[in-house]
């Protein structure tokens, strides 16, 4: 059979330590987590006498608890158990999360939060009009068309037909204000 | 009214049959732009769907389902993209095929082959439904309570990276399906004391989070797709020579994707991989295939159509979700306070021959529209990504909000769409996380259940015949991606192929 001359990926996976120490985290916290959520089941209120001869409120999340935290004792041995499978999860994270989404996950958030104050039609307008500027897109036109044009037919479909409350936010900028609805 | 009669005509209403319509186009649509996935689409509509009546609205979101399914397979053929995960395998005689310059002849293979598994498998779903649900009338909580836990261990088998993984993310799923009041007892559990989870987790943002955003965000990092686009042409019926070379793959291809749909938690995606394995099997032309060979393109398009139909089949009748759509479907019924299993097909019979008639029209009307749109459909692609994401962002936010019009919902969206991104990252599927979610109530309530009915003891549950049976299911179905790979390796070191080194 001939050799074939590993990849760069594939000599960097091969080098990997044992257990992995991305899977020996996600297993930490799951423990971690595990734990503060059977604490939690400690912490509920005791059923009355009469129904306290059936399962209780704590014994079905103890019982899933213990079945998670089993799993996550073993995880760090997938490398060992399913290699072939544990490479592709392997290949799909090794590389490093791009700036681009840590940027979009703190516009998510901060969408988020302003949403209430902001109302559902303005949310929607930044949101068309701000994401496409943060991935990349330079068509300043495309973009401020799309932003209004997409803004207004949600609004129409959703707020004027289809009856669904739209938050009017500190502005109060409602359906009412569009000519035409 | 004859049930039978009912439930076609109310599909036969136009404003029904122009839900429909709607349901094919949107399916179509999203099945064929890569990234975008019918159960991420019936997750966005679910909010909206709540305004319609219960029948028309999962008649929409089960056109969707077929649609999304074919939808896939127009941009694997013309961009060996394809847009949805059961459309790869297609993708490998399709686009082949698509570069000899008939890509017209690939295309009407596919949907003809779409359309008689489809129908196939929907003939099997009207019958088999309800007999099933009549078995399954017989079955008390225990039964229940096993058949619960088998469907969820068959989540290990999912189609995904890791059956470890499926499995945790299943655990954590019915671990947040506890959240809320319990019922037998009325006891707050894991609220913190927050108003909004005390009626449990709307599932609705969290699957918007987990399918759209999650998404949204492994998007942002992809660089535009540069495409090399073949020439759509016309779609052309497959010809005689054709037919007859793969009628026989096809009427397999469609048993088998029907049967595969049926078993809980197994969707399209296995279906599809299994239909063109199979096709080449049993081909007289194994050494055609990856070349462009019809077979190639109808094994796949056959078996993973069919399997919609036969994921139909344990939603309804059991209650038991057949693939992430159907879970999502399941999800749709219970926001319209219907109660998906044997009792629903008792007491509204109409509603099985409804979404066979929703269903067979899909199958059709997506023959129509690809007929007539293919080249439209794979134009669609040159939307760009810095316009598509935005747009879904505002269905994702729109759509959390509207279930219960409060933003601590679009709140729960983000955070599980965060979650469920690094979850993506290290293996975690969103599918099993969504089905433990849907599972881990009736889990919960049939254990209680069983567990009054026989005086708190584990051991008289496990006595009865069925549940044996559906725990010795159980177990198989959890040993069973591990035996497979430590039976792979035995086989492999035997036939001195065994790892590098070793």
């Amino acid at each position: 059979m001939s050799e074939q001359t590993p990849s760069p990926d594939e000599k960097r996976r091969d080098a990997a330590p044992f257990p992995d120490p991305g899977d020996l985290l996600v297993s930490a916290l799951l423990l971690a987590g595990a734990g503060y959520l059977y604490y939690l089941t400690t912490q509920f209120e005791e059923p009355s006498a009469l129904l306290g001869e059936n399962v209780g409120p704590a014994d079905f999340p103890r019982l899933v608890i213990y079945f998670v935290a089993i799993l996550a004792i073993i995880l760090p041995f997938e490398s060992r158990l399913q290699p072939e499978r544990w490479q592709k999860i392997w290949e799909g994270r090794h590389k490093p999360v791009s700036t681009l989404t840590w940027i979009s996950i703190g516009f998510l958030v901060v969408v988020s939060l302003a949403a209430p104050y902001l109302g559902t039609i303005i949310t929607m307008v930044l949101v068309s009009l701000l994401l496409p500027l943060v991935w990349g897109e330079r068509r300043i036109g495309l973009v401020v068309t799309f932003a209004v044009l997409f803004t207004l037919a949600v609004t129409w479909v959703f707020n004027v037909i289809l009856k669904v409350y739209f938050e009017p936010g500190i502005f109060g900028v409602t359906a009412k204000l569009i000519p035409f609805f | 009214m004859d049930p039978v009669i009912q439930g076609m005509s109310m599909m036969l209403d136009p404003f029904n049959l122009g839900l429909i319509l709607v349901g094919v186009l949107i399916g179509v649509l999203v099945g064929a732009l890569p990234g975008l996935s019918s159960p991420m689409a019936i997750s966005l509509l679910i909010p909206f769907s709540i305004t319609l009546e219960p029948i028309p609205a999962i008649a929409m979101m089960a056109a969707l389902y077929c649609a999304g399914t074919f939808g896939g397979s127009i941009t694997a053929i013309l961009i060996n993209a394809p847009g949805a995960p059961p459309a790869a395998a297609t993708a490998l005689d399709g686009y082949p095929m698509a570069q000899r310059g008939e890509a017209g002849r690939a295309l009407g293979i596919a949907a003809f082959s779409s359309v008689v598994g489809g129908v196939i498998s929907l003939v099997i779903f009207l019958f088999a439904a309800p007999s099933l649900a009549q078995v399954a009338l017989n079955f008390t909580p225990p039964e229940y309570f096993a058949l619960s836990i088998f469907a969820l261990s068959m989540l290990a088998s999912i189609s995904g990276k890791s059956s470890l993984r499926n499995l945790i993310a299943g655990g954590i799923g019915v671990l947040l399906s506890t959240v809320g009041i319990h019922l037998t007892t009325g006891i707050e559990r894991f609220t913190f004391n927050s108003d909004q989870l005390s009626e449990g987790l709307n599932f609705v943002p969290v699957l918007i989070g987990l399918f759209a955003i999650a998404e949204l965000l492994n998007q942002s990092q992809a660089t535009e797709r540069v495409v090399e686009r073949v020439r759509a042409g016309v779609m052309k019926l497959p010809s005689r020579e054709d037919f007859r070379l793969i009628w026989g793959t096809v009427l397999r291809s469609s048993g088998l994707g029907t049967f595969i749909g049926i078993l809980p938690a197994e969707g399209s995606t296995v279906a599809a991989i299994m239909g063109y394995n199979e096709a080449k099997r049993w081909s007289k032309n194994k050494e055609q295939f990856g070349t462009g060979c019809p077979e190639g393109i109808a094994g796949p398009e056959a078996a993973n159509n069919a399997a919609t139909g036969g994921a139909m089949v344990p939603t309804l009748a059991l209650g038991i979700p057949g693939s992430a759509s159907t879970a999502l479907i399941m999800a749709a019924l219970v926001m319209h306070g219907l109660k998906p299993g044997p009792y629903l097909l008792q007491k509204q019979p109409e509603f099985i021959y409804a979404l066979f008639t929703a269903m067979l029209i899909a199958n059709f009307a997506f023959l129509i529209i690809g007929f007539a749109g293919a080249k439209l459909f794979a134009q669609i692609t040159l939307i760009p990504r810095t316009i598509l994401w935005p747009a879904v962002l505002v269905f994702a936010i729109i759509g959390s909000y509207a279930a219960s019009s409060s933003f601590f919902d679009v709140w729960v969206m983000l955070i599980s769409g965060i979650l469920g991104f690094f979850m993506l990252r290290f293996g975690f599927g969103p599918a099993p996380l969504i089905m433990g979610m849907i599972l881990g109530k009736i889990v919960e309530e049939t254990f209680s259940q069983s567990m009054i009915l026989h005086d708190n003891s584990i051991l008289a549950i496990a006595e009865r015949p069925i549940v044996m049976f559906f725990f010795a299911l159980t177990l198989l179905s959890l040993a069973g991606p591990f035996l497979g790979s430590w039976w792979s390796k035995i086989k492999g070191m035997s036939l001195g192929t065994g790892p590098q080194g070793e």
